[in-house]
């Protein structure tokens, strides 16, 4: 096992600790009660943190969307966790400085925001959105520091709300892991379309539950590994409610002796009846070394229930290649529209054209950078 | 146009093709008949460069150069297409896109210009007309989820937006209904000229009442053992192989 080079006495050292024990012993993804009940805040707990670290955050949202102190929500969210915060002031477009120490951000409204989170410390950032009934909310987040960062997002979604995020990450930070918590109320939709370009580690933790009827959750993500890149996707859709629907596509394109690890569990509890499930792992390994781990998991405890799951492991197809050769495409042309058309299917996912075009050039440049060598 | 001398060619240590000739002049239409294994797939594919096959034996001239030594991607620039027996499909890329590729490869080879996507747009519908395809099928991925018989058209149509000098159809009309196989059949007709040459690979002597051919040949366990006229394809029609087997075994 690689060792991480961080500063272990950090709280970021810690998180990163913690993350790959997680991914070592799959911890989140055992049904267990133990961990399903587990408070989140041991990946959010700011009472450790003690450095600081500034980074811009660009605010691209609209108008109607703050981002603002998290003890100004009513519950005392920020109280409960002692967060110390700065306000995102300013006009949509402005792009605000945090010096981030205990502090967190607190996404409401409706509309588009887009964070920037370009840190030059390590970093910690609990992000919370919340989505009012009835509402939409876009969030793109990007993180283009060359330092660790990890950040925690958790979505409340209400009835009938509707949550896209959008993360691509194509930094060379060593880790760089976000964790989401999801609740979903009856009706909603919530939508995650990952793009991880990352040369270091990268690991999404994503789970969702769904605690309302007729609840949509939508999670699509493409890893590009290179080198000795690692990518870890861990998630978890609880399906708590009768009539709920879960999405899950996770593709993987490697070459030279990176991982990629998708584990993901599916959850149905006794009353979910009518749930309507899939989970697909698709892996293109281009490289002897490369390796890809795949291990989709299904837990039902509900008999009308729809849940289909599986994992294809691939290398380019000859006969593909041969086909477009026939129509006078060269091998190497032929090899970069079949990886793009791979690629393509998660990246389509992406809402926000800025962040599709800055996918799209990552996608091309490692498709590149694997024909060169 | 297309020289085969004496071919032997094989794949994975079996001798599948075995002594193979055949001349095929500008503008003519030669039909492959033979029963099911005896090489005509294995032909097509040596024809086109399929990595898999090894030719051991024999030469292919095509317009005047050794097309052993050429790449399968040159061949089809140098105007050789083959319409497959089995289309291959390919999820995420885009039929439209796919075709434009295929078409400006062609242009960039003969050092045109490419032709953009509003242009390509204008001069595939036309060629949509042709074999009378609905537009949906460009949005798609290439031959994804696609029947039998729109495959196979999918392939005419491809044909006809690269008009190759030499087209090698294998099995065109096979999943085709009836209106399909007059559809695709006349399609294939117009796009006769006085120069182009098709080669026709089929079971069925009713592709032929469509497309007449100028010469057909009996293809069995990797050879030509009998060419004639139109009246062949009937004649096999009738009896069958057997006769053609035993005496091709007695040679
Ligand atoms: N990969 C392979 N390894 C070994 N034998 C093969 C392979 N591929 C094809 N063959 C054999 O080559 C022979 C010729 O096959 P081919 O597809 O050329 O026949 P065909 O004349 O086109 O038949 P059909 O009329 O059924 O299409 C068959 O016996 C087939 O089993
Ligand atoms: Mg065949």
């Amino acid at each position: 096992m690689t060792v991480m080079t961080m500063n272990s006495t950090s709280t970021l050292g810690k998180i990163a600790e913690l993350a790959r024990a997680q991914v070592e012993t799959g911890a989140l993804a055992q049904p267990s009660e133990e961990w399903r009940y587990t408070d989140s805040s041991i990946w959010v707990n700011p009472s450790e943190s003690s450095e600081s670290s500034e980074f811009p955050v660009q605010w691209t949202g609209t108008e109607s969307i703050t981002v603002r102190r998290a003890s100004e929500i009513s519950d005392d969210f920020g109280d409960q966790f002692g967060w110390n915060v700065t306000e995102l002031a300013g006009n949509p477009g402005a792009v605000t400085t945090l010096a981030f120490a205990n502090d967190a951000l607190i996404v409401t409204g409706h509309g588009r925001v887009y964070l920037a989170v370009a840190a030059t410390a390590p970093t910690h950032i609990p992000v919370v959105i919340r989505v009012a009934e009835g509402d939409r909310l876009e969030v793109s987040l990007v993180s283009t520091g060359a330092v660790a960062g990890h950040t925690c997002i958790s979505v409340h979604l209400a009835a009938n709300a509707e949550c896209v995020i959008n993360e691509v990450q194509t930094n060379s930070a060593p880790l760089v892991s976000s964790t989401y918590l999801v609740v979903q109320a009856s009706k909603s939709h919530f939508q995650w379309a990952g793009v991880d370009g990352l040369t270091g580690v990268g690991i999404r933790t994503i789970r969702v539950r769904q605690i309302g009827d007729e609840a949509k959750t939508v999670l699509t993500a493409l890893n590009l590994g290179a080198k000795k890149s690692e990518n870890y996707i861990h998630t978890h859709v609880e399906h708590l409610a009768p009539g709920g629907e879960s999405r899950q596509l996770v593709k993987s394109v490697l070459t030279g002796q990176s991982v990629s690890e998708f584990k993901g569990l599916v959850y149905v509890a006794p009353r979910a009846q009518k749930t309507d499930s899939s989970q697909s792992n698709q892996n293109m390994i281009l490289s002897e070394q490369a390796r890809a781990l795949s291990r989709p998991q299904l837990s039902i405890f509900a008999d009308d229930v729809k849940c289909a799951h599986g994992a294809t492991m691939s290398q380019l197809d000859a006969d593909q290649i041969y086909y477009l050769q026939t129509r006078g495409v060269n091998p190497a042309d032929a090899k970069a529209v079949l990886m793009t058309g791979f690629a393509d299917e998660a990246v389509d996912q992406l809402s926000m054209d800025s962040l599709t075009a800055i996918a799209r050039e990552t996608v091309r440049q490692f498709f590149e950078s694997i024909s060169e060598s | 146009m297309l020289q085969i001398n004496n071919l032997i060619a094989q794949i994975e240590d079996q001798t599948i093709i075995n002594g193979l000739s055949l001349t095929i002049n500008p503008g003519e239409v030669h039909a492959i008949m033979g029963p099911n294994g005896s090489g005509k797939s294995t032909l097509s594919k040596v024809l086109t460069g399929h990595p898999h096959y090894t030719v051991n034996g024999g030469s292919i001239q095509y317009d005047g150069q050794d097309l052993l030594e050429m790449d399968p991607e040159e061949r089809a620039i140098a105007g050789i297409f083959l319409a497959f027996q089995y289309p291959v499909e390919i999820p995420g890329v885009n039929n439209e896109s796919f075709i434009r590729m295929a078409y400006n490869a062609k242009r960039k080879a003969r050092g045109e210009s490419e032709v953009d996507a509003f242009d390509f747009a204008q001069l595939i519908s036309e060629k949509l007309k042709l074999v009378e395809m609905d537009e949906e099928f460009l949005s798609r991925s290439v031959n994804q989820g696609f029947s039998g018989g729109e495959k196979k058209r999918n392939e005419i149509l491809q044909m006809a937006v690269l008009e190759p000098k030499l087209a090698i159809l294998d099995e065109i009309d096979s999943g085709l209904d009836i209106d399909a196989l007059r559809i695709v059949a006349e399609a294939v007709n117009k796009l006769r000229t006085p120069d182009r040459s098709f080669a026709v690979i089929t079971h069925y002597q009713r592709l032929l009442t469509y497309i007449v051919p100028d010469v057909v040949h009996i293809m069995v366990e990797g050879r030509i053992v009998r060419s004639g006229g139109r009246e062949l394809a009937l004649e096999v029609e009738e009896r069958g192989y057997d006769w053609l087997t035993v005496a091709a075994s007695a040679e």
